[in-house]
C-alpha cells in the first residue's frame, strides 16, 4: 500500500460526508480528491483518471447512487466503486453488474462509522477486491435451493470471510487454520457454485453469488 | 366493488370491456327502419308518377277501375322494396368490407327489379313495349339501390358517432377513476404511515431509551462496566431491528427500494429481500427482456408501482397465510394491435397451503384487483400447478420509448 489512494465522495447528508471525509483523509495512503453533495456534481468534477475509488450514496437528492456508478465506471472503467447505504439494498447492484465494467463494493452506513471497517474496505476496494458489509454478511445464511446452500458450514465460512473483502490469508488467520486449507476450501466452493476462470475473476464471481443466493434473517 | 372469486374460479378477463350503462348502438335496427321509410316514400312517390303520367286516366277509361290499378302500382313497389331492404340485410351487409357491402345491395336490387318490371308489366294501365320495361328495370333498380343504400349509409354514420361518444365518455371515466384511485391511495399510505409512526415506531423507541436509561443507571450504580457494554450492544441491535423492520417497512410503502432502476430490478430485490427459508425463482420472459434491451425502463413509474405492490402482496400472501416455501415469480409482456400499448402478465406461484386458507387475504389482495381493473386490467388468485396458489394479472401500459442509454436514464431522479 505504497501508492496513494485516490477517494471521491457522493453523499447528500452533510454530516455523514464529513465524517467521512474527516476518517478518509487521516489516513496516510488515502487522499479525498472530491467531496459533493449530488450526481450533478459528480458527473462535473469525477473526471475519467482523477479518482481510485468513487464512494458513492445509494439514495441522493438528484438521483440514484447505482446509475452514477454505473455511468462513471463507463467513463473510467479504472475506476472501484463502493456504494454506501443506510438500508439493506445489497441485492440491488448486482443485477447491475453486467452493465458495469467492474465488480463494486458495498458498505452500509452503519459500519461506516467504523474507522477500521470503512479504511479496510476502501483499501481492498482500490485494490480490485469486492468487500460486502461484514454486518450484513456475518447475518447472511445461504438461501433454500440454492448452490452456496449445497456447501458444507465450513466453506460457507470461507465465503463469509472472502465476501467481506479479506484475502486468503486474512481469511485463514481469522478461522485459525493455514493458507493451505483456505485455497482448497475455495477451490471446492468454486466447483460448486460452478465457477471458472483465473483466480480474481473467479473470487467476484463468488462473491456475486454470495450475493445473489443468500438472504438476511432479521427476526432471530 | 370488485371482489375475488372465493372458490377459485377463474374471473372473465374484463380487459377492453365496454361501459355496460352506455347502450351500444345498433346499426341493423337504424338500417332497416330507414331503408323501409326510403322504399315508401318511393312507393307513394311512384303511385304520384303513375296517376300523373296517365295511369289514372286510362284506368278510369278501361274495365280495370281506378282503386285496383292504384293499389297494384303502390303494392308491386313497395313489395320490391321491402324485398331489397329484406335480401340485404339477411346477407347481414355489415359483416361485409364497406366496398363489397354497396356492390352486395346493388346486385339484390338489380335482381328485385326484374320481378317488379314483370309486374308492372301486368298492370292494366301501363304501356308493354320493349322501351317502357327497360325503363322501369333501371328505374326500379337505381330506386331500390338509393333508398337501401342511403338507409346503410346513414345508420353508419349515426354508429360511429356513437361509438366515438362512447369512447369518449369511456375514456374520461377511466381517467376519473384513475385520479380517484391515486387520491384514495395516497390517504391509504398516509394514514398508514401515521398510525405506524405514531404508534409501533415511537413505541418501539421508547423502550429502547428507557433500556439504555437503565443501563446508565446501573453504571451509576457501579454495575461492571463489561456486562453494561454487552447490554448497550443489545440495545444497538435492538435500533438496527426497528430500522430494518420499522423505518425501512415504512420507507418502502411511500416508495419501494429499486424502483426508479425499472420493473425488473424492483423484483429482483424483492426477491432478494425475502427471509433466506424461502426458494425464490425469477422467470423473466423474452419479450419483456427485449423490450428492457431497448429502453432501460419501458414500463410507466405508475405502473411499475401498481404492479411490483400486487407482486409484493402476492408474495407476502403466499408466505404469511398460505406457508410457502418457494415461490416461482413470472413476468412477461404481450403486444396488443397498437405498437406502443402492451399488456404486462405476472404469474406468482406458490407451494403453500393454497386457497384453503386464503380468506384473510382476500381483502388485501380485492384492493389491488380494483386498482388493476381502474387501469383496464383484471387479477385472478386460483389454484398452482406448484401446488398452492397462483395469482395472476394483467396490466395495460404504454411503453416508453426514449431510453437516455442504461446509464443516463438510470440516473435521472424520476
Amino acid at each position: 500500500m505504497d501508492q496513494e489512494i485516490r477517494v471521491g465522495i457522493v453523499e447528500d447528508e452533510a454530516l455523514m460526508r464529513g465524517m467521512l471525509e474527516q476518517t478518509l483523509s487521516a489516513e496516510e495512503n488515502l487522499r479525498v480528491v472530491h467531496s459533493v453533495p449530488g450526481a450533478t456534481e459528480a458527473r462535473l468534477v469525477f473526471t475519467p483518471g482523477s479518482v481510485d475509488v468513487a464512494l458513492l450514496d445509494v439514495h441522493l437528492a438528484d438521483g440514484n447512487g447505482v446509475a452514477l456508478g454505473v455511468q462513471l465506471q463507463r467513463q473510467d472503467p479504472n475506476l472501484a466503486v463502493m456504494l454506501l447505504s443506510s438500508e439493506d439494498v445489497m441485492g440491488l447492484y448486482t443485477s447491475v453488474q453486467n452493465e458495469a465494467p467492474k465488480a463494486w463494493s458495498y458498505l452500509s452506513k452503519r459500519s461506516s462509522f467504523a474507522r477500521d471497517v470503512l479504511v479496510r474496505a476502501v483499501a481492498a476496494t482500490a485494490h480490485g477486491q469486492v468487500v460486502l458489509d461484514p454486518y450484513l454478511v456475518q447475518r447472511s445464511e445461504p438461501r433454500a435451493g440454492s448452490a452456496v446452500a449445497d456447501l458444507t458450514p465450513a466453506q460457507f465460512g470461507v465465503l463469509r470471510l472472502v465476501a467481506e473483502g479479506l484475502s486468503n490469508q486474512a481469511v485463514a488467520e481469522r478461522l485459525g487454520i493455514n493458507t493451505r486449507s483456505v485455497e482448497s476450501h475455495l477451490k471446492s466452493i468454486y466447483q460448486r457454485l460452478g465457477i471458472d476462470g483465473d483466480g480474481s475473476n473467479r473470487r467476484v464471481a463468488a462473491v456475486l453469488a454470495f450475493i445473489e443466493q443468500t438472504g438476511r434473517a432479521w427476526r432471530t | 366493488m370488485a371482489r375475488l372469486p372465493r372458490d377459485g374460479r377463474r374471473r372473465r378477463p374484463t380487459l377492453y370491456r365496454t361501459v355496460k350503462d352506455l347502450p351500444l348502438h345498433d346499426p341493423t335496427r337504424t338500417g332497416v327502419l330507414l331503408a323501409t321509410i326510403n322504399v315508401v316514400l318511393y312507393s307513394l312517390m311512384s303511385l304520384a308518377t303513375w296517376a300523373g303520367w296517365g295511369g289514372w286516366y286510362i284506368a278510369a277509361n278501361s274495365g280495370a277501375g281506378i282503386l285496383a290499378e292504384a293499389l297494384a302500382v303502390t303494392v308491386i313497389n313497395l313489395t320490391y322494396g321491402l324485398l331489397v331492404v329484406g335480401g340485404t340485410f339477411l346477407l347481414h351487409p355489415r359483416r361485409w368490407p364497406p366496398r363489397v357491402r354497396y356492390v352486395l345491395i346493388a346486385a339484390v336490387s338489380l335482381v328485385a327489379s326484374f320481378p317488379r318490371t314483370l309486374a308492372m308489366r301486368g298492370v292494366h294501365s301501363t304501356p308493354a313495349d320493349t322501351t317502357y320495361m327497360l325503363t322501369e328495370w333501371v328505374a326500379g333498380f337505381t330506386a331500390g339501390f338509393v333508398a337501401v343504400a342511403a338507409g346503410v349509409f346513414t345508420a353508419e354514420l349515426v354508429s360511429r358517432a356513437r361509438a366515438e361518444e362512447a369512447r369518449r365518455l369511456r375514456a374520461a371515466r377511466s381517467a376519473a377513476r384513475a385520479v380517484a384511485e391515486l387520491q384514495s391511495e395516497e390517504m391509504r399510505v398516509r394514514r398508514m404511515v401515521a398510525d405506524r409512526l405514531h404508534g409501533t415506531l415511537q413505541y418501539r423507541m421508547v423502550t429502547v431509551t428507557a433500556g439504555l436509561d437503565g443501563v446508565a443507571a446501573r453504571l451509576d450504580d457501579g454495575a461492571p462496566a463489561a456486562e453494561a457494554a454487552a447490554d448497550v450492544r443489545q440495545w444497538a441491535e435492538r435500533l438496527e431491528e426497528i430500522r430494518e423492520e420499522e423505518i425501512r417497512s415504512l420507507s418502502h410503502a411511500v416508495f419501494p427500494a429499486g424502483i426508479e432502476l425499472g420493473t425488473v430490478r424492483a423484483l429482483e430485490l424483492m426477491l432478494r429481500r425475502l427471509p433466506p427459508q424461502i426458494e425464490a425463482h425469477l422467470d423473466i420472459g423474452p419479450a419483456l427482456q427485449r423490450l428492457v434491451d431497448e429502453v432501460e425502463k419501458p414500463i410507466p413509474p405508475a405502473e411499475r408501482l401498481v404492479a411490483v405492490y400486487a407482486i409484493e402482496e402476492g408474495i407476502t400472501n403466499a408466505l404469511r397465510h398460505g406457508r410457502a416455501s418457494r415461490i416461482w415469480l413470472a413476468a412477461e409482456v404481450v403486444p396488443t394491435d397498437d405498437p406502443l400499448a402492451w399488456v404486462l402478465d405476472v404469474t406468482v406461484d406458490d407451494d403453500g397451503s393454497g386457497l384453503a386458507q386464503a380468506e384473510p387475504e382476500l381483502s388485501g389482495l380485492s384492493r389491488h384487483a380494483e386498482r388493476l381493473e381502474g387501469r383496464g386490467g383484471y387479477l385472478t388468485l386460483g389454484p398452482s400447478p406448484r401446488g398452492g396458489a397462483r395469482l395472476h394479472f394483467q396490466l395495460p401500459f404504454t411503453r416508453t420509448l426514449h431510453g437516455e442509454g442504461a446509464a443516463g436514464a438510470l440516473g435521472s431522479p424520476a
